[in-house]
């Protein structure tokens, strides 16, 4: 589910393509470019009023991006205005206008329709009141509310007017030098496009001055909306500790698995289409990498126990957990395979997705001596074992950790085995079929995309034992059967998944698909 | 014919296409071949590369099947093809033929969207692009925070 910063993100790469299209321009071409401007400043003031909607004395609440937003407010209406203006002087016939949108506003087309969307999604952090007035619908650190957010929505806002400025600026360049071609006077609509470059370059210093940082669009911007991504997600990305990335990795593992809870599964009518497989298989492939991280961390763990001369039970409970994890993490690629060709409107199994990237962050800035590592890091340094535990204890400590994690993606996976079971029998999963159309998908397929949840499930069981055994060596049972599943003793661990009892035999035994790795 | 000249080659077909439905076909080969070629990867590789790789294979899913449900598009591929092996010895020349193709993808999704298009083709093309620039990235190690929805 994509929030403001991925859209932000997409509309700056077709701005930046954008700036670079402007030549020598036609008729048409440059009405068409003037229009796609005027709806990007629209859709900036959009922007502007949301952030300052809903405070309740802009004038006095020392924010000086507030003041700048609201000061500038009225600026960018008549940028728009003006735009609107310019594109019908210059080219009063509709027909002029083709109905696709030429090379030079294709890019700032696209780039408007990602900020369009993207300032829907503010509205949604937006309650409104009574009378129609409009105000955050919490306070606090994340979201709309927040007034690091708000700064860096101006900050954004008021380079994309800048852009406005840039293109228009050359868009009154460029017509000059043609104008004898043109079948309207260029004078005025010349005038006009120097106002608004003159008048958006200078709502573009105001709003940036204010703010005083050169934005990216960060974290925070990822938390938008609030009401979709959850109140509770935390900004940790510049946490190093180890323990305090596992712990937190755990804590997004909680965050995927709770997502999956609201039932029923079958959409309601009023929900609009919305296709989940996709979500599903990025939740997939997400658990995967969490843990092929986490076996890393684990498989460091086990040489920091040789380390600290801990009993050889522990290191060899550590290694073979280790060992289950990659089984675990490829297992999980293939449950999110397993849903290719694969559709369904269960809008709740998208919403997991949105927590996803953060344990596999988590647990890889644990893995690698890397603070800024990424899936697409190469070659990057395993964290060397001394740093992931100073004694026996907070060895343990990290176990439990990536334990929780294993647990609770556990959880996951029954909950997913069970929303399909329940999709199938409302014949509400479809596949595409070789000529294109769609219908139900066939029994056969949905215990293929069952059967990958449940190979998840044995492999996770697996690693649950070992890192249970390692955790409480005074109860390892090295030569315990590799399915001893939830009849296993339970050690006293931090985290139990409530779920884990209530799940039909079916879903633990199930007979687990071949796995890909493995046929 | 082995797999880096399969890939080789397809990334030339998708350069060299010149009409509208040769470069969506061509480009549809293409994310279709580097999921199979990243699915492989993920299989051999060691697990400090597990994560890199899936990313690179869901972005060619991502690829694909934005072409597949592309206006006009959808009856025109059929599925998967065979499944790719992989061994250790060849990840990397392997890397390098995925990653030129990945360029040629984003290169000529990135000059598609300079030509006429309508609103779906905009989009699907703009997804596309999209998908093959994370698979770029993936593979180039470039990438940052950003990339990751």
């Amino acid at each position: 589910m994509a929030t403001f910063r991925d859209l932000a993100t997409e509309a700056d790469r077709h701005l930046v393509t954008a700036t670079k299209r402007i030549g020598t321009l036609s008729q048409a071409e440059a009405a068409q470019v003037a229009r796609e401007l005027a709806m990007l400043a629209r859709t900036c003031g959009r922007i502007l009023d949301d952030v300052v909607d809903g405070r309740p004395d802009h004038t006095t609440d020392g924010a000086p991006w507030i003041r700048a937003a609201q000061d500038t407010r009225d600026r960018v209406g008549s940028c728009e205005r003006q735009l609107v203006r310019a594109a019908t002087a210059y080219a009063p016939d509709e027909t002029m206008l083709s109905r696709r949108a030429p090379g030079p506003a294709a890019p700032l087309r696209a780039a408007v329709r990602h900020l369009g969307l993207a300032e829907e999604l503010l509205q949604a952090d937006l309650s409104v009141g009574a009378n129609g007035t409009r105000a955050p619908k919490a306070a606090g650190p994340y979201g709309l509310g927040d007034p690091d957010t708000a700064r860096e929505l101006v900050d954004l806002t008021g380079r994309w007017i800048g852009l406005v400025g840039e293109v228009t600026g050359g868009l009154a360049s460029q017509i000059q030098i043609p104008r004898r071609s043109f079948r309207v006077d260029v004078e005025p609509t010349i005038r006009l496009f120097q106002q608004v470059a003159d008048s958006a370059r200078h709502v573009h210093t105001v709003l940036t001055a204010t703010t005083g940082q050169r934005a990216q669009a960060s974290e925070r911007l990822a938390l938008l909306p609030r009401s979709r991504t959850g109140e509770q997600r935390p900004l940790i990305f510049a946490v190093s500790d180890v323990n305090e990335l596992l712990r937190h990795g755990a804590e997004n593992a909680k965050a995927v698995r709770a997502a999956l809870q609201p039932k029923p599964w079958r959409p309601k009518k009023t929900t609009p289409p919305h296709r989940s497989a996709p979500a599903m298989r990025y939740t997939a492939t997400s658990a995967g990498s969490a843990h092929a991280n986490a076996a890393i961390v684990v498989r460091q763990l086990a040489a920091r126990a040789t380390e600290l001369s801990g009993p050889p039970d522990t290191r060899r409970a550590l290694e073979r957990g280790a060992e289950a994890l990659i089984d675990t993490a490829h297992a999980w690629y293939s449950a999110g395979r397993a849903w290719d060709g694969l559709i369904t409107t269960a809008t709740h199994l998208a919403d997991p997705a949105v927590h996803s990237t953060g344990a596999v962050m988590k647990l890889g800035r644990a893995a690698f001596a890397d603070p800024d590592w990424t899936p697409a890091s190469r070659n990057a340094p395993v964290r060397p074992a001394a740093e992931f535990a100073t004694d026996t204890d907070t060895l343990r400590a990290a176990t439990t950790h990536i334990h929780d994690l294993v647990a609770t993606y556990a959880g996951t996976a029954r909950s997913i085995q069970r929303a399909i079971s329940e999709l199938h029998n409302d014949r509400a999963i479809h596949h595409t079929r070789a000529d294109g159309r769609t219908s139900a998908a066939p029994d056969e397929r949905v215990a293929a995309l069952h059967g990958a949840y449940a190979d998840v499930i044995e492999r996770t069981v697996t690693a649950e034992h070992w890192l249970r055994s390692a955790s409480a060596p005074g109860r390892s049972r090295l030569d315990a059967p590799a399915l001893a599943s939830a009849d296993f003793p339970t050690p006293p661990l931090a985290h139990t998944d409530p779920d884990a009892t209530d799940q039909p035999p079916d879903a633990r035994t199930a007979a687990p698909a071949r796995h890909a790795r493995r046929a | 014919m082995n797999l880096q000249q399969d890939l080789r080659d397809t990334a030339q077909r998708i350069t060299d296409a010149r009409r509208w439905p040769d470069f969506v076909a061509s480009a549809y080969s293409g994310f279709e071949l580097a999921t199979r070629t990243s699915r492989a990867l993920v299989d051999a590789g060691s697990v400090e590369s597990l994560a890199r790789f899936a990313e690179a294979e869901r972005a060619a899913t991502d690829g694909r099947d934005t072409l597949r449900a592309a206006p006009g598009c959808m009856n025109a591929y059929g599925p998967l093809g065979a499944p790719i092996t992989i061994t250790a010895t060849d990840i990397e020349r392997t890397e390098a033929a995925l990653s030129r193709l990945a360029d040629a993808l984003n290169d000529r999704f990135g000059a598609a969207l300079d030509e006429p298009l309508d609103a779906a083709e905009l989009v699907a093309f703009s997804q596309a692009l999209d998908a093959a620039d994370r698979l770029q990235r993936m593979l180039a190690q470039e990438v940052d925070d950003g990339d990751l929805p």
